[in-house]
């Protein structure tokens, strides 16, 4: 039987692969990867928990996580074409209409 | 064993996911990601979840993903610098907060009181109808608005990516000559 701190672990540096690649790409797509990255760690954190602790709670924070990941992602593409519209580019730098 | 199959297979495609060229490159090794991580998820006995993971995130939302990444023509010019002018800064703080998660890691002792849902219990009435009893009985106020914001959500996308129709009749051609 594998620990809990090997998920842990794993989930940890899944977590900051995701976060690292969120602030150093240029490119929206990928950035909304890695979010997605990041919220998969989170779900493997939280599974692990729950057959840490026998308790299912982990595995329905899981569910709700997976909906509001579905919902986040297809808001976020849905802004990136109204954006893709205004303004022709996908360089995470160059998208700076709120700025001043 | 299968922890650690599917451990490494998770690590290497997260790092492909990261720094792949292409982003449909990067898309696939993402559902290669999702797939290992549902391996990850059985081996930890939440088979519902891993089902889930697979229809959901394999299924739904990276075909979403792919379908806008080729309805949308990306130049080749925009391609070529692939990371941000902070990526050193971004890189050593990153490295630096992993450290201390690892080293926060390494020092905790994880307790807590054991829940009622043993590893025999749920095995006796398989883990979908444990699950399906928790979320219908106890979560049942949360899931129903989980399904109001679903439906929000889905009602912002489709306005967010259908106004510009009507208001671009109406501009004038001095916004369009930029094209």
């Amino acid at each position: 039987m594998i620990q809990l701190d090997h998920y842990l672990i794993l989930g940890a540096i899944i977590f900051f692969i995701g976060l690292t690649g969120m602030l150093i790409r240029r490119n929206i797509f990928i950035i909304l990867m890695c979010i997605e990255l990041m919220f998969n760690a989170v779900n493997l954190n939280l599974v692990a928990f729950s057959r840490h602790l026998s308790n299912l709670d982990g595995q329905i924070f899981s569910i709700f996580v997976i909906a509001i990941a579905a919902c986040e992602s297809a808001i976020g593409l849905a802004i990136f074409i109204a954006v893709n519209r205004n303004k022709e580019t996908f360089d995470i730098d160059e998208v700076n209409l709120m700025k001043w | 064993m299968v922890f650690y199959i599917f451990g490494t297979l998770a690590f290497f495609t997260a790092l492909l996911v990261v720094t792949q060229k292409n982003v449909v490159h990067s898309a696939l090794s993402l559902i290669l990601f999702f797939v290992a991580m549902a391996g990850l998820f059985i081996s930890l006995e939440a088979e519902f979840l891993a089902g889930l993971q697979i229809f959901l995130y394999a299924g739904g939302i990276m075909v979403m993903f792919v379908f806008v990444v080729m309805i949308i023509n990306i130049p080749k010019s925009q391609r070529e610098p692939r990371f941000t002018k902070q990526r050193y800064i971004a890189l050593v703080v990153m490295i630096i907060l992993f450290i201390e998660v690892i080293y926060l890691l390494s020092k905790t002792v994880f307790k807590g009181t054991k829940g009622i849902f043993t590893p025999e219990k749920v095995a006796k009435i398989s883990n979908t109808v444990a699950v399906g009893q928790v979320l219908y009985r106890e979560y049942l106020f949360a899931f129903e608005l989980i399904s109001l914001v679903v439906l929000v959500s889905m009602i912002g996308a489709v306005v967010l990516s259908t106004r510009r129709i009507r208001q671009r009749k109406s501009r004038s051609p001095m916004t369009e000559s930029g094209k």
